[in-house]
This record gives C-alpha cells, sequence and structure tokens, in this order.
C-alpha cells in the first residue's frame, strides 16, 4: 500500500532540503541531549546526597521521651493540686534510656512496617578518644557489628583491619578519626564518656564511608561494651531502623509515633535544609529543561516556518489542484513529527554515548587510593522516556503554527502572484 | 474516460463583486457554455475580469452572482471541502510557473493529483502517464527531477500533470507566457490533442492574440463583461 501522501510528501521533503533536515535534527537532538545530561546529574547528585546521608545514619530513630518540664500549674490532677507559693517547674524524671528493650524490639518487627529491612538495638553517646596527647571529642556507637552493618555499610567500607567479629574490648573508627589521632590498628585509644566513665579499646578495624561526619567522629563497640561505658547496665539508648526506601521515612515515623510510646525521629526532619536543597535543585533542573524545550521548540517552529515559506507556491498549486488543508497541515505535521523522532533517536544515542564515557571517569582518593565516580551519573529509564516524549511533543507543537500557515496558503493569492 | 452529455461548462449570468469599504464589481452578466472537444481562449486587457473569471471557473472563488455548472452540476456555492474534491476529480490546471516539487522526479509530479486522490489512483493512472511522456518526448527524463529539465520540459510535465487524473477539462492561464515561441507552439499544440484526441475542453486565459488564435474559439472580455464570443474557425465543427 502507497504511503499517504501528506506522509510521503514529508518524507520527500526531508531528504531534499537535508541542510534543514539536518539542521532541525540537530536542535532536538541537542535538547534531548542537555535534557538527558541534566537529569542524570541532578538525579546522580541526588542520589549520592542522599545515600551520603541516609547510608550512614538510621533512616528512623526511636529513643526514649525527652524530659519535659513539668510546670506546677499545669499539673495533672493528683491528690494535690494546690500551687504554692515558691513552687518552681522542675524536669520530670530523667529516663534516657530503653530498659527491657527485647520485647520493644520484637514489636517493632512486628508492626509490619513497610520497606523495612533491619532493626538495631544500640547504645550511643558523647565520648571523648584520647591517644598520647591528642583529645579528640567523637560519637560512640555500642552495637553488634552483624546488626550495626545493616544500618551503615562498613564492612564494605573497611580500608584496614575488620569489623565483623569485633570482640570485648575492641573498637571499629573511622579513617579521619584515626589519622586525626595517629592511631594504627592494633593500638590503644582511651576513652571518656561525658558521665566521666573510662573505658579503653583496641583498634581492630578502620573504615572510610565517605561521610566526614561518620569518618571522622564515629567509634563502634560491641554492644556489651558500650553498655559498660555509659553505665546503662542491660538498657540501650535507641532503635535505629533502616528502610528500604528512603523517602518513606516520614510516613513510618508517624505510623510508629501512633503505636510506640517513645520519641520517634526521621532523618528527614533532621535534614530538612539539605532536603530543602535537593528541592531546589530539582526545581532548577525542572526549570533548565523546560526552557532547553522551550528554546528547541522555538527553534524546530522557526525552522519549519522558513520551510513553508519557501514552498509557499507550490502549495499554493498542490491547494489549486485539490490537496485539502488537512493534507498541506498534515505534510508539516509529520515532518515535526519525524524530525522530533529522528532527533530524539540521535540526542538518546549521543546521551548514552556521553553519559557513559562521563560515568566512566573516576577520581581516586588520596588517602585510600579508592577510585569513585567524578560525575554521579544516574541513568534511568524514566529520564529517557521524559527526554523523548518531550522532545516528541515539542516536535509536534512546534509544528502546529508552521503546517496552520501552511494550511492557509491561499492558491488564488499564489496564481496573482505569477 | 468520463462522458459528459451536454456542455461541460456553462455560465449563466455570472458577475462577481469583492468587498470592502469600496465594493469592486470585477465581473457582470458573463454567460457561455463550453462544450466537450473545445479549445476556448478567453483574452482581454489587464484588469478585465480574465483571472477572477478562472479563479471561478477553477472553483477557487465564488461567484457573488449567477450561476456556473460543471458537468451538469451546480457548483455556484460549493464549500472548500467539496470545491476542492471536484478540482481534483474534474478539473486540471496548468499554469504559467510550472511549481513542480523540487523533491519528486517528473514522473511522480506528474502523478501528483491522483496521489492526492489517494488509494491506487496512482498506480492506476501510471501506464497511461508513462505513455503520454513517452508521446510528447518525455520518455527518457520521466525519472529526472524539475531542476533537470528544461523550461519546456517543465511545462510539458505540468501539463501531464494536469491531464493526470484525466479530468473533464483543463483551465490554462497563461500557459506559454514562459516559454519561447517554440516551445509555445509545441505547447499549443499538445492542448489542442488534448481537446481533439481526448474530447476534453481546453479554457486558456492568455493576453497573447497569436496564442488565443490558435484556440477553436476567443472570448473577449472588457471591463468585466464579455465584449465578444467568436470562433476562430479553427474547430473542425465550424471549419
Amino acid at each position: 500500500m502507497p504511503a499517504p501522501f501528506a506522509l510521503s510528501v514529508a518524507l520527500r521533503q526531508m531528504t531534499h532540503d537535508r541542510g534543514q533536515t539536518l539542521l532541525t535534527i540537530g536542535v532536538v537532538a541537542t535538547s534531548v541531549t542537555l535534557i538527558l545530561f541534566i537529569s542524570s546529574l541532578i538525579v546522580g547528585l541526588q542520589i549520592r546526597i542522599v545515600s551520603t546521608v541516609t547510608d550512614s545514619i538510621p533512616h528512623v530513630r526511636v529513643l526514649p521521651r525527652e524530659r519535659a518540664l513539668e510546670v506546677p500549674w499545669e499539673r495533672t490532677a493528683t491528690v494535690d493540686t494546690t500551687v504554692r507559693v515558691g513552687d518552681v517547674p522542675k524536669l520530670e524524671q530523667r529516663q534516657r534510656k530503653i530498659e527491657g528493650w527485647k520485647p520493644w524490639m520484637e514489636r517493632i518487627e512486628a508492626l509490619e512496617i513497610s520497606g523495612l529491612n533491619a532493626v538495631l538495638a544500640s547504645v550511643e553517646g558523647g565520648v571523648v578518644v584520647s591517644r598520647e596527647s591528642k583529645r579528640i571529642s567523637a560519637r560512640l556507637v555500642g552495637a553488634a557489628p552483624e546488626d550495626y552493618n545493616r544500618i551503615v555499610d562498613l564492612q564494605q567500607n573497611l580500608v584496614a583491619g575488620r569489623f565483623f567479629g569485633l570482640n570485648g574490648g575492641e573498637a571499629a573508627i573511622g579513617l579521619k578519626l584515626a589519622t586525626d589521632l595517629g592511631v594504627r590498628l592494633g593500638e590503644r585509644v582511651s576513652l571518656l564518656s561525658a558521665e566521666g566513665n573510662t573505658g579503653t579499646a583496641t583498634i581492630a578495624g578502620i573504615f572510610e564511608t565517605g561521610s566526614g561526619a561518620v569518618d571522622g567522629l564515629t567509634v563502634v563497640v560491641p554492644l556489651r561494651d558500650g553498655q559498660s561505658l555509659f553505665r546503662l547496665g542491660n538498657a540501650i539508648t535507641g532503635f535505629g531502623l533502616k528502610l528500604l526506601d528512603v523517602f518513606s521515612a516520614e510516613q513510618v515515623a508517624d505510623d510508629l509515633r501512633r503505636q510506640l510510646p517513645f520519641k520517634i525521629e526521621s532523618w528527614m526532619e533532621d535534614n530538612e535544609r539539605t532536603l530543602s536543597g535537593l528541592r531546589a535543585q530539582a526545581q532548577s533542573s525542572r526549570m533548565i529543561i523546560g526552557f532547553t524545550v522551550i528554546s528547541s521548540g522555538l527553534a524546530i517552529a522557526a525552522l519549519m516556518v522558513i520551510a513553508v515559506s519557501s514552498k509557499y507556491r507550490e502549495l499554493g498549486i498542490l491547494k489549486a489542484m485539490g490537496a485539502s488543508n488537512g493534507q498541506v497541515l498534515r505534510i508539516f505535521a509529520w515532518q515535526g513529527t519525524l524530525l522530533s523522532l529522528i532527533g530524539a533517536l540521535v540526542g538518546t544515542l549521543v546521551s548514552l554515548g556521553l553519559l557513559f564515557w562521563l560515568s566512566r571517569l573516576k577520581t581516586v582518593s588520596v588517602n585510600t587510593g579508592r577510585a569513585t565516580e567524578l560525575f554521579p551519573i544516574a541513568i534511568t529509564l524514566g529520564n529517557f522516556i521524559i527526554a523523548n516524549g518531550l522532545a516528541l511533543a515539542t516536535g509536534l507543537l512546534a509544528s502546529i503554527y508552521p503546517a496552520l500557515r501552511a494550511a492557509k496558503v491561499d492558491p488564488i493569492a499564489v496564481i496573482r502572484s505569477q | 474516460m468520463k462522458t459528459i452529455p451536454g456542455p461541460l461548462v456553462s455560465l449563466e449570468g455570472i458577475g462577481k463583486v469583492y468587498g470592502g469599504e469600496v465594493p469592486t464589481r470585477a465581473l457582470q452578466g458573463i454567460s457561455f457554455a463550453v462544450n466537450p472537444g473545445e479549445f476556448v481562449a478567453i483574452v482581454g486587457s489587464s484588469g478585465c475580469g480574465k483571472t477572477t473569471l478562472l479563479n471561478l471557473l477553477g472553483l477557487l472563488d465564488r461567484a457573488t452572482e449567477g450561476t456556473l455548472r460543471l458537468a451538469g452540476r451546480n457548483v455556484t456555492d460549493l464549500d472548500s471541502r467539496e470545491a476542492g474534491q471536484l478540482r481534483r476529480d474534474l478539473l486540471g490546471f496548468i499554469f504559467q510557473f510550472h511549481y513542480l516539487l523540487p523533491e519528486f522526479d517528473a514522473l511522480e509530479n506528474a502523478l501528483m493529483p491522483c496521489r492526492l486522490a489517494g488509494g491506487d489512483r496512482a498506480k492506476e493512472r501510471e501506464p497511461a502517464m508513462r505513455a503520454l511522456f513517452t508521446r510528447l518526448g518525455l520518455g527518457p527524463k520521466i525519472h529526472k527531477r524539475p531542476s533537470q529539465l528544461s523550461g519546456g520540459e517543465q511545462q510539458r510535465v505540468a501539463i501531464l500533470r494536469a491531464l493526470a487524473n484525466d479530468p473533464l477539462f483543463i483551465l490554462a492561464d497563461e500557459p506559454t507566457g514562459n516559454l519561447d515561441s517554440r516551445n509555445a507552439a509545441e505547447i499549443s499544440s499538445l492542448l489542442h490533442d488534448v481537446t481533439r484526441e481526448m474530447h476534453r475542453a481546453v479554457i486558456m486565459v492568455t493576453h497573447d492574440q497569436e496564442m488565443a488564435m490558435k484556440a477553436d474559439r476567443v472570448i473577449t472580455l472588457r471591463d468585466g463583461r464579455i465584449e465578444s464570443d467568436r470562433p476562430t474557425g479553427r474547430h473542425p465543427a465550424t471549419s
């Protein structure tokens, strides 16, 4: 079956006017490349920032309730509700730990939290780590290494020693902390808790996660050692939850608040500024994509208006021969669609090549010699669908105005102009 | 071949007034008929209404007065869609400038009205068109692009394009105005062949008296009216 009239004319015009065809395809391809490059880079950057933040912390924390002010005049009904002269606000009974935590842990696990990856029972607190004359404030985490690793992957990020199977009296510390202290594997450090309790630990592992907060401030010891240093007995200071979808943390935290008598925090509350920055970045990216789409649409429309103008007489004669407005309109609608389709395909291939090349560029850590990607590229199917969909829609929309102009060519005016 | 009893074209009291702040009358009381096998020339000085009449006959414009019949059908008040369809099916156009589509070769250009009609029309008409190409000495040029043809060859292709859909009559607007005398004579002869052999009608607008005298009949317009309608004596019926 022969191709429809409009399609066959559109194809012929495209192959005949090669310069213009290549120019239009170039505009679309450049737009698609730009959209894919920007979106892949922004998404990659967001993934890297979010994972840098969330990989090294629990996504949701279950903590003892904070002490609240107990004000005499807001005291709940008791036997004696009289407020006396001299009464002052006082703090509630101090409660910084969770006693009898194992049933609570079982309860959390039984809550069927959607996308729950791991639950960790741990003790955490501030310590001063010292080695000879050097003293550095750090955060000590007491937890079973294998369990803690499900929250923060230290085993994978070990640069020396071991993490799994830490024995009592052993610790794993971040590379920056170790460097700052001047401590190496097998050497001992002293630990001083905020409450004045002291202890020592032998460095059994050194890790580098890439997060400054983890590498420069974290000491991990077995749970029992942590409990001992903070004099907690069998209690813990909280639970940490790791989720498969980091952005569901707020929802999970809300659910837990209704079901547990503890203070619940999500990483999203603690990192509102980071998230706000990411949102601003995503918004900027959308604006750049929007302007790219508009400029490419205008360029396509301008090129096609020129094409229509250059074919003014031929179009007039076609209409005099009986071509309908629809047939003439479809010639340019087809051209816009086909040029956008080819441009999108070329742009996709160029982008894939460019993104693949960029994703292979590495930067090497001065300290560890480990290589990481220079550009955080995230190639997603969604980005490709969006970029190609935008290109096609832009091409089609941009061809409407020139196509309408073509359809309105008056054959009488063409004949008079002879 | 389509055959129609009676005149192919019939105009009764056709008039055309262009609107605007000051309405302008272009044509008034135009009445004539054209039969199959007739070659009619319309002449007149510049601004006498020749092109307006051609536009009305070609269904490119509408008359404001009178009745126009093509092949017996009243086509005075067709909408643009119906008019386009009739132009495609009944009429063939020849213009002073050929305006062939540069992206298509000679045969494809000639078959363009059939492509506009869609379906297998172009395929059906291709053998007949190839034969006409050969007859006009364009056989070797059948797959040449317009830019590879001379002015006379381009105009001959344009005439073949006007014949592609086997139209009932052909409207020609200064078909030789852009050609040298040798090519003009060839085109004139070709138009005669169309009327005689194919039993079609040709209505040609021209300001070239010599070319007009090669027609069977000359209608002279003056100030939008028919000043004279005379046979030239070339038509077999009148010679």
